[in-house]
């Protein structure tokens, strides 16, 4: 099958001022990401991560080797046709309402009249902005800025989407949500490449995840594959007597292996964030008719 | 981006290409448009087309409003002012007929006028000096209107007055005034044609008797073109005038019966006025 | 379950993405408030007509006197502001495009740059298109009136003249009266003739006609710099250089023929050769002057226009295929 992203040998190096200096922004990255995964592109700032998307995209030129999506140059108007892209804090045209704005993009890829209404009416629904449809974007929050980034990305039903730190400045209820949708994405058979430094946050989503540091790959795999800690095992039980402990630590030691700790489990902050917040208010679904 | 290289000086050079004929072409069709194509002086045209670049689309503004302030000078009688604002309107807007117009007779009439009657200055003969020094500003003022239209029969007509009434040049008049003659189009035609005829013959007559011979051949010209075919008993004052003028060339320059428009009355057959 | 679409192996230019840019920025501008433009050059036009009536210089015709005025001080505007909107609005498009990163979410549908480029450059030039209509819609309206006054006032000046001097003469014959009535009334009527005829309303929308394409010209070297520009001062001033260089074009061909300066004839030789001439559509002062400039001459004119717009069009694109962005 025709892998959604193919790159090869990818080298980006950018000029920088009047003198010859250069900057190796991307060492020759092999990456191939297939249909219907979710795929992270990880890294610090300034890894190599947007770069990747920009030579994705076309928006800039490679100073070696080839990237195609699904099979075809990425220099090429073609490969865009089933690619959406949210930028990392996507600003639009600040005039425009959510629908228009949705319009705007939908006719740019040739879609018009009465299915794109239609296609348009589905997307805001599927963000949850239905309510804030007929309002100018420059009212808009972060959060709900990143969700029409998210549709307008979508609305030309794209088999590739490619999210740049889609949940990057948004309030955790907002990146869950749209955490939410990516997996709903991968549920309806889109592939998704994202890019990110917010770690724990894109662990939940991706398949697989390369993690970029200099413009180089220094790790690529499942992300249940990298995480596993294969020497050591983690046992959660509930109700254990404190007496027990011992026990069974003695039993461990009698198989030849150590104890590292035990401790009570910690739920994480954002859990504990999301579980409080939904406690004081009455749920608010996204998809609100 | 080495494309870019090869393409970018090949559009450019093919732009030129079609540019020049394209340009000489345009040219053609306006050839007064900023100066160019006329034999203005190279600091006059520069200073033409600089006004131009500079002041964009308000160059005729500016002239304008400096035309308020010389006409303003011209009220306080401060002719220096004056003279210096006309020409800068004249050089803002070299097109617009009318300053040429009104600022060479500011120039020649008002400013000579106000120079001899200068009652500060009680010597005659610097009155007189400074009299001619305006008119002679006006002229040449008008003189460079002319040069940066050529083609206008307003300011040729213009000319020819100030010759005649100031200068009391009466051939110059009176080729000034067959200049407009030539190129007048409209509606003051029928009249600059008699005026030019005038005031060839008062050349003639007074300063260059050489041209009689020319004087009796426009008027002959002018009969036959605009008034010959009227019977005679629906003459006006003007076919009586240009009819004794032409009978009396006809006389003095002994012009042989068969070529006259109006031959002497032979006593036994009455010949009519030729078609 | 997932799916590779099957791709075309082209996607062809389409100008329903061009249309779609062009309204798009059109509205953009449109919204930043270029309009209030329109305000300031109606009240200029409004201010023009009363102030100028106040002026009277001695001359024998003074409605060419005012009607001059009125129209230099509309063409003036028109061509003024349009020549700001052109270079300062088509400056800020691609830079306001980079800075809200919408040119990646534009560029990253399957959009070319030629349609996203031509798409910016159709929308500025519907804006001028609008500013000029609306501009000149107003000073033709305020040409028309001062026109009926002026020609009015002459007219019944004129006759009223002839009946004053009929009602000064009682032994005038019954007949004559008639006969100089008539007279004066053909007079009068000349008279306003000849003010319609100075108001040259068809030589108005001819010098506007031209300066719209001498906007489109400079708003499409403006996109033209601005596609390898890094800075929107860049821009502007570069635009402001063209702008005056190519009013130039025509002193530096005559210089370039005549001049012996070496590095003079250089500097002049490049202008000559590779700017617009920018002069060429300046036509109000020629047609003002009497010269006659026939329609089809008019059209030789915004032919060499649509000319250079596909040069400097062309430019543009070549330029902004390759850039990073």
């Amino acid at each position: 099958m025709t892998p959604a992203i193919e790159i090869k040998g990818l080298t980006k190096r950018y000029r920088t001022g009047l003198r010859r200096e250069t900057v190796l922004a991307l060492d020759h990255l092999d990456l191939r990401v297939e249909p219907g995964e979710v795929y992270g592109l990880l890294g610090p700032n300034g890894s190599g991560k947007s770069t990747t998307l920009k030579l994705a995209l076309g928006l800039i030129r490679a100073t070696a080797g080839e990237a195609k999506i699904f099979g075809k140059p990425c220099a090429s108007v073609v490969s865009r046709l089933h690619v959406g892209f949210l930028p990392e804090n996507p600003y639009f045209y600040r005039f425009l309402t959510g629908a228009e704005t949705l319009m705007f993009y939908g006719r740019l890829c040739g879609m018009s009249g009465a299915p794109l209404s239609k296609r348009v009416d589905e997307l805001l629904q599927l963000v949850g902005l239905t309510n804030a449809a007929s309002r100018p974007l420059a009212g808009y929050s972060k959060g709900m800025l990143q969700r029409i980034g998210l549709a307008q990305a979508m609305v030309h039903d794209p088999q590739l989407l490619l999210l740049d730190e889609p949940t990057a400045g948004v309030d955790p209820i907002g990146s869950k949500e749209i955490r939410d949708l990516i997996i709903r994405l991968r549920a309806m058979g889109k592939t998704v490449l994202l890019c990110s430094h917010l770690l724990t946050q894109v662990q939940d989503v991706c398949d697989r995840i390369c993690i970029l540091n200099q413009g180089r790959k220094v790790r690529e795999g499942r992300v249940d594959d990298l995480l596993r800690d294969q020497k050591r095992l983690c046992i959660t039980v509930e109700s254990l007597p404190e007496a027990a402990r011992a026990q069974i630590a003695e039993w461990v030691e009698d198989w030849g292996a150590s104890v590292v700790s035990i401790e009570n489990p910690q739920t994480t902050l954002e859990s504990l964030f999301l579980d409080a917040v939904k406690a004081q208010q009455p749920p608010t679904p996204p998809n609100k008719p | 981006m080495k494309r870019n290289w090869v393409l970018i000086p090949l559009v450019l050079l093919a732009a030129a290409l079609v540019k020049m004929p394209f340009e000489a072409s345009m040219a053609a069709d306006r050839p007064h448009t900023a100066g160019v194509g006329l034999n203005l002086k190279t600091r006059e045209m520069i200073g033409q087309g600089m006004s131009l670049a500079l002041l964009g689309g308000f160059r005729a503004l500016v002239a304008d409003f400096l035309w308020i302030s010389a006409h303003a000078a011209w009220e306080q009688n401060r002719w220096f002012t004056m003279r210096q604002h006309f020409e800068v309107v004249t050089t803002l807007q070299p097109r617009a007929i009318l300053f040429w117009d009104m600022a060479s007779w500011h120039l020649a009439w008002n400013a000579s006028h106000a120079a001899l009657h200068d009652p500060n200055e009680p010597r005659l003969a610097v009155r007189l000096r400074d009299q001619r020094h305006w008119m002679r500003a006006g002229r040449e003022l008008l003189e460079r209107g002319i040069a940066n239209n050529p083609n206008n029969a307003f300011l040729h007509e213009k000319l020819a007055w100030m010759l005649h009434d100031k200068f009391q040049d009466l051939c110059g008049a009176a080729d000034a005034a067959l200049k407009a003659v030539q190129l007048c189009q409209d509606w003051r035609r029928g009249y600059l044609q008699r005026l030019a005829g005038y005031w060839l013959e008062d050349c003639a007559r007074n300063v260059a008797p050489s041209r009689l011979r020319e004087t009796y051949d426009y008027w002959r010209q002018l009969w036959l073109r605009e008034y010959a075919g009227k019977p005679r008993e629906h003459w006006d004052t003007i076919d009586r005038n240009v009819s004794r003028r032409i009978m009396k060339l006809e006389e003095e320059l002994s012009i042989p019966d068969l070529q006259r428009l109006f031959p002497k009355p032979q006593p036994s057959v009455s010949v009519p006025p030729r078609r | 379950m997932s799916t590779t679409p099957a791709l075309p192996d082209v996607v062809y230019f389409n100008l329903g993405r061009v249309w779609t840019m062009a309204l798009n920025t059109l509205i953009e501008m449109t919204r930043q408030k270029v309009f209030y433009f329109m305000i300031v050059f109606a009240l200029l036009m409004i201010g023009a007509a009363s102030f100028f009536s106040i002026f009277s210089f001695g001359e024998e015709a003074q409605y060419i006197t005012q009607l001059k005025f009125i129209k230099d001080t509309g063409l003036g505007a028109i061509s003024v502001f349009g020549a700001i909107i052109a270079v300062v609005a088509t400056a800020q498009l691609l830079p306001a495009e980079l800075e809200n990163r919408t040119i990646y979410t534009i560029l990253a549908k399957p959009v070319h740059r030629l349609e996203f480029l031509l798409g910016k450059f159709v929308g500025v030039a519907l804006l001028l298109a609008i500013s000029v209509t609306l501009m000149g819609s107003l000073f033709l309206g305020v040409v028309f009136i001062k026109d009926q006054n002026l020609s009015a006032a002459t007219y019944h000046e004129t006759i009223e003249a002839a009946e004053g001097a009929v009602a000064g003469s009682p032994d005038m014959k019954p007949e004559t009266k008639q006969k100089v009535l008539a007279e004066a009334r053909t007079r009068a009527e000349q008279g306003a003739a000849e003010i319609h005829k100075t108001a040259g309303y068809q030589d108005i929308v001819k010098a506007m006609t031209t300066t719209l394409f001498k906007l489109w010209l400079v708003a499409a070297m403006t996109l033209m710099l601005s596609s390898f520009a890094t800075s929107m001062v860049f821009t502007v001033v570069m635009s402001a250089m063209l702008y005056f260089s190519g009013h130039l074009v025509p002193v530096a061909q005559k210089f370039y023929a005549t001049s012996k300066a070496p590095l003079g004839q250089l500097m002049a030789g490049v202008v000559n050769w590779f700017l617009p001439n920018l002069a060429a559509f300046d036509v109000a002062d020629d047609l003002f002057a009497g010269d006659p400039l026939p329609w089809l001459k008019v059209l030789k004119i915004l032919s060499y226009g649509l000319f250079y717009l596909l040069v400097t069009l062309t430019l543009a694109h070549l330029i902004f295929r390759e850039r990073e962005i």
